[in-house]
């Protein structure tokens, strides 16, 4: 994939295009953008056959609904990523039932990814992507662990609870801990 | 909640958007989040903070065949009147539509089922006993009003809601009977359906029912393999 082709203006006027009904637009759009909602949507679901549905169900609804994409509310690979996450944990919520849960290979992966080498975008969101991965490692680890589970597998509290092998309370507490934390380091970030 | 505590509000949104705030509590931030644009920005600024967590994930290229499938759903969704660009979950107005033009035809059920009984030779009240029942399906708006003949055997399913669709699978609707669940019929995702009872369950001194997702037509054994969905009672409506 060519690392500048997810560049945010070129996808706000892919999705302009796409939301005046335009195909040609809509196949550069998947072209460019559906390898970061595949490898998302993947990371969640970790089985291939519900991350491909759960694509086909993003672009369905990115095709019906790119109207509605208003840049002044965030850049655009962000909301395609949204849109692919609440997808994705819809999914999961019908798809695997609360007592069921995936053997986890442990959030230390989910870690490296957190704090891993350089995201693959443009300079913009490295940036902001980068800024995270600081501020996500200033949590205590079970904050960090918390907030990632949460993120890339779609655990519930009581899911949590149970894969950290912690009590309800202090999971929350953790999951509301580390997210306050996070909003405080992004904002003395950006300041 | 206390809906002007800014920490409070931040912190709700950052669960909304996380995926950690479930069930009711979501449904009833979905509802604030309609009428409060602050809100509503807020949440945005939570799913931007996070996606830059997905970020830094490297692009993997799905197969091929993705966009194929996709390019045929698109072309099959251009058969219906499609490109509405309405508010995810329905206004309120609509939602009272909907519960209306369901008890109309749960009226209409009860109304005809009076008539086709000729004066005079009225049945026991067993032979006419309906049952109605109302299925949600969690974390969604959609939702089933069903009704029950058990003595003709007879079930009418009103689907209303917006069914969060994944790919290929089938709803199936279960009895859940003394020995265990006794499959029904699928449930009809939009519009209404009429679907067989078993013989057995007019027999039945209380009755419940259960959803599950099976593969397209529905489960292959003869009883559940996927999840249950939703379940409940059917309640002795005349």
């Amino acid at each position: 994939m060519n690392p500048t082709a997810a560049e945010p203006q070129r996808l706000t006027m892919l999705l302009a295009a796409v939301g005046r009904g335009d195909e040609r637009a809509f196949a550069e759009l998947y072209r460019i953008s559906a390898g970061h909602l595949y490898a998302l949507l993947l990371r969640i679901l970790q089985r291939s056959d519900w991350a491909e549905e759960a694509l086909q169900d993003c672009f369905l609804k990115i095709w019906q609904k790119a109207e509605t994409y208003e840049p002044s509310r965030g850049a655009p690979l962000t909301w395609l990523l949204t849109v692919a996450r609440y997808r994705a944990l819809d999914l999961l919520r019908m798809k695997r039932p609360e007592t069921e849960l995936p053997d986890d290979d442990g959030a230390a992966a989910l870690e490296a990814t957190a704090a891993g080498d350089d995201p693959q975008e443009g300079a913009a969101a490295a940036q902001s992507s980068e800024r995270l991965a600081e501020c996500m490692r200033r949590l205590s680890t079970e904050q960090r662990r918390s907030v990632l589970l949460a993120y890339f597998r779609g655990y519930s509290h009581p899911e949590l609870a149970r894969a950290l092998q912690a009590p309800l309370g202090t999971v929350k507490s953790w999951v509301r801990r580390g997210l306050a934390r996070l909003r405080e380091c992004l904002e003395e970030s950006a300041a | 909640m206390n809906r002007r505590d800014p920490a409070l509000r931040s912190m709700l949104a950052a669960e909304y958007a996380l995926g950690t705030l479930r069930g009711a509590a979501r449904r009833r931030f979905e509802r604030l989040v309609q009428t409060d644009a602050a809100l509503r920005a807020e949440v945005g600024r939570w799913e931007a903070r996070l996606a830059s967590l997905a970020l830094r994930l490297p692009p993997q290229q799905p197969a091929a065949g993705v966009w194929a499938a996709l390019e045929r759903r698109i072309a099959a969704s251009r058969q219906r009147p499609a490109r509405r660009a309405e508010p995810r979950p329905a206004p309120l107005w609509r939602v009272w539509a909907g519960i209306a033009a369901a008890a109309a035809i749960v009226a209409l059920v009860l109304f005809t089922q009076y008539r086709v009984v000729p004066p005079g030779s009225a049945p026991p009240a067993a032979e006419s006993a309906q049952y109605v029942a109302l299925l949600k399906l969690p974390d969604s708006n959609m939702q089933w009003t069903l009704s029950l003949v058990p003595a003709r055997g007879e079930l009418h399913a009103v689907a209303r809601g917006e069914y969060p669709q994944l790919g290929a699978h089938s709803l199936e609707l279960w009895w859940i009977s003394p020995q265990g669940p006794v499959p029904i019929g699928l449930l009809p995702t939009r519009g209404e359906g009429t679907l067989a009872l078993p013989k057995e369950l007019a027999s039945s001194p209380a009755i419940t029912l259960a959803v599950s997702l099976e593969p397209p037509g529905g489960s292959p054994t003869g009883k559940p393999t996927g999840p249950v969905l939703t379940s409940a009672p059917a309640d002795r409506a005349g």
